[in-house]
């Protein structure tokens, strides 16, 4: 850095009053490496950190590299070069004869060129979140969260984002298939062929015992599962069963034990002070990770805030994996999968036996369950770095907020045996703290789960006896995601006399049915959603089907014209979509009591996607009674006894791949994991001291074994688990999804269990497996992201504690006086913006790293994904990318996200080496990308501080097949080979939103332009704006002192701006997780 | 060794030289421009517009409808040729094509006149409300009796009209209000105002 030392250049005054000398920077790391003193002054790793790649592309200079010299082989360039030439011939021939199609009849909507908005509700899982479809002629190409949608309130997940991708995936099913189970022939079929023969079968069955069994995955729609429902009314032993893999169905099942009801409790995060997770992912895969992360990062906001009086939400996390709720807590205690029920009773015990707080504090029976679990035993068998302390601190603290904390527990990694138990603790501890009726709303039936293990584990030892005649299965796929040998679900298929799947792809389950039926993708079919009591959300086609493909609602009630004897609303309804209306008429409109015709209503609802029953019969939803607690559920509590010192194996899912289910998504696969950056396959994280232990490095491919099952998955070192802790995300390994899926990564599901505890019901096991490891010698290159873009060690982001900030809210890491200049002397004049000029701010604390973001960007401007082999020598193209930072220790680490994107500078580095002018200034901020100019010398990535620029070395597009190429936004250009791209600030959207506000003739509103990132922000992290008008959120963050800008030093006057990371903790931050206590 | 002299070195120069003027003249010869100025393809339809914009004094945005809603100014659907031509010259075979077209439901594939490349963002709409006339970029098309490209369609020939310098006035008055003799830059010219 010494070079930016200039003797004209003043050291900043900062003023004694605003430095503080005691004050200790964090030194943020990415990998466990750095913090070994030698590797700063290793040689090869200072030339490797100072380079343009991390990564050499080595397989290319391998494949080339004949020559006992190295370098390129003359004949080898020789060939290259007279190829090239050739094709230059070729490249000025005349130009092509295009042809314009007109419609035959317009349809009246439809302007060409102009966008269609459709809202509509997502099905991509079962939260319910509201969408709005982009629609450019007839065809969806991007989704936005719906900003009416009391759900997820405009915020959309990356899931939800790539779920347009899905759509145009050229591997779904395309026609109906009819299978012979007995030699395993396929052959296509069509509808018409298909449906005689199930409506022969399916009468003849309903004549003799019909027992025909639906299963499905969790249905959010009311009215499909009413018209299931009808339809096996037909049968005299008809049911339904919905099992969703990853569904946490014990937190009903213990809030009837606790409480009386089967509910989802509402956690009202926005009114939280302090929250404990004990091994909830509620940020991340929890019961609704968009809700939650929009109320709680409500708590998490400084804007606007007096400093010194400055407050902020709590967050203490307890869990087993390194999660984004873990990585966004203020406090973490990492402990083996089963521990955190232990915590959860040590907290109790503290509070209720030795602080005797509560109203439980003479309740014998709650008292003798507690027993055992005091902090200090807890505490030493877990081995907490701070002892016992460190738990009589939280229950403190709980104590404290009263009524304004939150307990919130369970996730697929907690899912041990005693999960039941884990919720049964919160329960407890939030009706102990009066919490239940103030935060934790359990009047509201949150969500409506109906998914069922016990259903299934019956089902399979049903179909097993030969007790089931026919099998429908609609969009699950238990041959995959389930724990399928322990349950036999195979061979009790194979007992079934009739299986029809009905699903988007031929998958693992279809292998084994006597017709695999295409369904629909939900942006092509009509549906409606019911998140809870008060919401109901509609869904609608965007587009006529792409394939042969029919809605499976439509299939039950064709098939029950075949002689079938249905009720209700079945027996008069005509299509799917007649039902649907039907329905709604019967049940929502009544139950909203709407002025108006059915029609009116309808018409209303379909515009806008929602309709709040509270809202519209004025019913508070602020109102919350707290409900008796029963003391009997803490029965259910086990003793306490201490777990065998073995490998604890915790499964998890990812926010991307979640169960499986969207594994032939390219975007989902690219996508790098939050935590640790791996892209395109799943791995076994240990902690580095047990790697240390085992003698085992990042890349080794290590065999799990778990009772009489293995796997062999390479190995990835994640700072941060508990020593005695092995977890692998589950999703990976599809064997029949499609090209992108297939085999990419390995299946764990077999590696789940089924608790079979005596008189209790099976549950299904997700946690606390003991496992052994075994190196194989074996070497596996995980494409990870995190190295690509790592700088020489310069402080990039200010990341300071509450008490720091409420001290010096301009506090700043940069203690290095060098790079601390105030005013650096420039050769560059200004550039003078007359009208608008953009800008943004990004809010670090408030990012929970989610990137959603990321997959935003990709819909919204054509990046292309490139592979696992690009991405190891570090070519991926995401224009913004979740750079994730660790500081303190490695055993405990705080973590910071910081999306990272084109700083769009003032001094851009890039603009003044391009030796084209490719890449130059526009008069309102913008640092524009020329494609058509760019030839390809890469000096501006090369030039680059930030490493956010991005080239094509290939053509990816060309990776696009068939349909996918639909997916493409017509607004953007999608670029070539040879060519730089990176963030445009969305200057499409930018041009969009001033082209309305000219047809308006007005300027454009602060507000009304959101970048594709921000718009689908679920913490409104991101804000976009003119920094020209004083007014705008944007130039107020900008000018607060809590903003920086990333190496501001090198005087490149970035119009990004971001926002101090501030934890609530007492202590500095460069000590690490465990240091900060309660606030 | 063979030994070249000052003379041999000279012809050599010489002839290289030449060698490469006319390959360059040749090339310009062939594409004298990346301009497509003056192509007039032949339709699968001879539609004149000097019989319905001329003759019949049909306005432009009656069948392009979207010149001043989208960046498309959009080829009309068969329906729009139909209003008329239910009951309008109905025996021409041409005519007939269109009804046949229209009762199977296949449109007119109409072969391109104006392209832009991919990578160039032509907005009609800003243009028509900044009162650029249709003529000014498509020529009299009133008076062609087969539609061909009249301007050159060059980043050039947009930049001088953007900068001000072969500005229709009307357009120039408008973007200068007040102005008693108009002129200067009418539209920005950052590279990003036609290539994203």
């Amino acid at each position: 850095m010494d070079n930016h030392h200039d003797e004209t250049s003043k050291i900043a005054p900062n003023a004694a009053s605003s430095v503080d000398s005691s004050f200790v920077p964090p030194r943020h790391w990415i990998g466990p490496d750095e913090l070994e003193a030698s590797y700063w002054s290793n040689p090869q790793v200072q030339e490797k950190r100072s380079q343009e790649f991390f990564e050499k592309p080595v397989e290319f200079i391998d494949k080339l590299d004949r020559s006992p010299q190295g370098g390129v082989a003359r004949r080898d360039f020789l060939t290259i070069m007279s190829a090239s030439m050739a094709m230059a011939g070729f490249a000025c021939a005349r130009r092509p004869v295009h042809k314009i199609i007109p419609y035959v009849v317009k349809p009246e909507e439809i302007t060409p060129g102009v966008p269609n908005w459709y809202a509509s509700t997502c099905q991509e899982c079962a939260k319910g979140c509201g969408v709005l479809i982009k629609n450019r002629e007839g065809r969806p190409i991007k989704l936005e969260g719906n900003p009416d949608h009391p759900v997820n309130k405009g915020s959309l997940c990356g899931r939800g984002q790539a779920s347009v991708l899905g759509l145009y995936d050229p591997d779904r099913l395309k026609a109906p298939v009819a299978r012979n189970r007995a030699d395993g022939t396929r052959k296509e079929s069509n509808w018409a062929d298909v449906d005689a023969a199930i409506q022969a079968q399916l009468k003849k069955i309903a004549g003799q015992g019909g027992r025909v069994k639906v299963l499905s995955g969790e249905i959010q729609s009311e009215s499909t599962r009413r018209l299931v429902k009808e339809f096996l009314g037909a049968f005299p032993k008809g049911e339904h069963i919905e099992f969703e893999p990853l569904a946490l169905d014990e937190v009903p099942a213990a809030q009837a034990l606790s409480y009386g009801n089967a509910v989802v409790p509402r956690y009202r995060f926005d009114q939280a002070h302090y929250v404990l997770s004990l091994g909830s992912d509620f940020l991340g895969n929890g019961l609704s990770p968009l809700e939650s992360t929009k109320l709680w990062t409500e708590r998490r906001k400084l804007l606007g805030q007096n400093p010194a009086q400055a407050q902020l939400g709590k967050l203490v996390c307890v869990e087993s994996m390194m999660t984004l709720t873990g990585a966004n807590a203020d406090q973490r205690m990492p402990v083996r999968p089963g521990d955190e029920l232990k915590v959860g009773m040590a907290v109790a015990h503290d509070l209720i036996i030795r602080q005797k707080k509560s109203r439980f504090a003479q309740d014998n029976s709650v008292i003798s369950a507690l027993q055992g679990y005091s902090p200090e035993v807890v505490a030493a068998e877990i081995g907490l770095s701070q002892g016992a302390e460190s738990i009589r601190a939280i229950a403190s603290a709980l104590w404290e907020n009263q009524g304004k904390s939150i307990v919130v527990a369970g996730s697929v990694q907690a899912k041990t045996a005693d999960a039941m138990a884990l919720q049964i603790v919160a329960n407890l501890l939030n009706s102990a703290l009066d919490n239940d009726g103030k935060t934790v709303d359990g009047s509201v039936n949150y969500s409506v789960s109906r998914s069922s293990f016990v259903a299934l584990s019956r089902l399979a030892d049903e179909m097993k006896a030969g007790q089931v005649d026919a099998l429908i299965v609609y969009r699950s796929n238990p041959l995959y995601a389930a724990p399928r040998a322990a349950l036999g679900l195979a061979e009790g298929l194979k007992r079934v006399p009739l299986v029809i799947v009905v699903s988007e792809y031929e998958d693992e389950t279809a292998a084994l049915a006597d017709y695999v039926l295409p369904d629909h993708h939900y942006l092509e079919n009509w549906g409606d959603a019911h998140p809870n009591q008060a919401v109901y959300s509609l869904q609608q086609p965007a587009m006529a089907p792409i394939h042969s493909s029919r809605a499976f609602q439509d299939s039950l009630l064709i098939w029950k014209k075949g002689g079938l004897a249905v009720s209700g609303l079945a027996a008069k309804s005509l299509d799917w979509h007649d039902y649907l209306q039907n329905n709604w008429k019967e049940t929502v409109y009544r139950e909203v009591g709407a002025a108006g015709s059915f029609e009116q209503f309808w018409n209303g609802t379909l515009r806008a996607g929602v309709v709040d029953v509270f809202a519209a019969k004025g019913i508070s939803s602020e109102k919350v009674a707290p409900r008796a607690f029963r003391t009997a559920s803490v029965a259910n509590l086990p003793k306490y006894s201490a777990q065998t010192e073995a490998l604890t194996l915790a499964l998890y899912a990812k926010t991307s791949l979640y169960d499986g289910r969207n594994a032939n998504n390219a975007w989902l696969q690219e996508l790098p994991d939050s935590i640790s950056s791996v892209t395109w396959d799943n791995y076994i994280n240990l902690s580095p001291a047990l790697a240390k232990k085992l003698d085992l490095k990042d890349d080794d491919v290590v065999e799990l074994v778990s009772g009489d099952r293995s796997v062999e998955l390479p190995l990835h070192i994640q700072p941060g688990l508990h020593s005695q802790v092995v977890t692998v995300a589950v999703g990976y390994g599809r064997t029949a999804v499609g090209k992108v899926g297939n085999h990419t990564g390995v299946d764990v599901f077999p590696l789940t269990q089924v608790s079979g505890a005596k008189g209790a019901p099976p549950a299904l096991v997700y946690a606390g497996q003991k496992v052994s490891l075994r190196k194989t010698g074996k070497f596996y290159k995980l494409a990870l992201t995190q190295w690509h873009t790592a700088t020489e060690n310069r402080p990039v982001i200010n990341d300071i504690t509450l008490a720091e900030y409420r001290k010096n809210p301009a506090q700043s890491n940069h203690t290095d006086p060098h790079l601390r200049l105030e005013t650096v002397p420039t050769m560059w004049k200004k550039h003078e913006y007359k009208g608008y000029r953009w800008g943004m701010a990004i809010d670090l604390t408030a990012c929970t790293g989610c990137s959603a973001c990321m997959i935003a960007c990709q819909a919204e401007n054509n990046v292309p994904v490139v592979g696992r082999d690009q991405v190891r020598v570090s070519r991926q193209m995401h224009w913004i990318k979740i750079d994730r930072y660790y500081s303190g220790s490695a055993e405990n680490p705080n973590v910071v996200f910081q999306p990272m994107l084109c700083q769009h500078c003032e001094n851009a580095p890039c603009e003044t080496v391009c030796p084209v002018l490719a890449t130059v200034h526009d008069d309102e901020g913008l640092n524009v990308q020329v494609y058509n100019r760019c030839v390809g010398t890469r000096y501006c990535q090369n030039n680059c501080p930030y490493k956010v620029r991005r080239f094509n070395f290939f053509d990816h597009w060309k990776s696009y097949e068939g349909t996918a190429n639909m997916v493409w936004n017509p607004d953007v250009s999608v670029r070539t080979r040879g060519i730089m791209e990176k963030c445009t600030f969305c200057v499409q959207r930018i041009r969009e939103a001033k082209d309305l506000a000219k047809d308006a003739g007005d300027q454009v509103k602060d507000g009304a332009l959101k970048a594709a990132c921000q718009q689908t922000c679920p913490a409104d992290a991101i804000v976009f704006g003119n920094l020209n008008d004083p007014e705008s959120r944007v130039s107020k963050m900008k000018e607060s002192p809590q903003a920086f800008r990333v190496l501001e030093v090198l005087n490149t006057l970035p119009a990004v701006s971001y926002m101090t990371k501030v934890r609530n903790q007492a202590g500095s931050a460069h000590s690490g997780h465990g240091a900060g206590h309660a606030e | 060794m063979v030994r070249i002299s000052g003379t041999q070195k000279k012809v050599g120069i010489a002839v290289s030289l030449l060698v490469g003027l006319v390959a360059i003249a040749g090339v310009l010869w062939v594409f004298p421009s990346a301009s497509n100025q003056g192509y007039a393809p032949e339709q699968p339809i001879p539609f004149s517009h000097k019989l319905h914009a001329g003759d019949n004094k049909i306005q432009c945005l009656y069948c392009h409808s979207n010149a001043d809603k989208s960046r498309h100014a959009t080829i009309p659907p068969l329906s729009v040729c139909l209003n008329c031509h239910t009951v309008v010259k109905t025996d021409s075979p041409y005519i007939q094509q269109i009804q046949k077209a229209f009762a199977e439901g296949k449109p007119i594939e109409w072969v391109r006149i104006h392209e832009l490349p991919d990578h160039a963002y032509f907005p009609h709409k800003r243009h028509v409300a900044a009162g650029v006339a249709c003529e000014v970029c498509h020529g009299d098309v009133a008076k062609m009796e087969r539609v061909y490209q009249y301007a050159p369609l060059t980043m050039g020939w947009c930049m001088e009209c953007h900068r001000g310098q072969t500005t229709p006035p009307e357009v120039l008055s408008k973007a200068h209000p007040g102005m008693k003799n108009p002129s200067g830059p009418v539209a920005p010219v950052n590279c990003n105002t036609c290539h994203n």
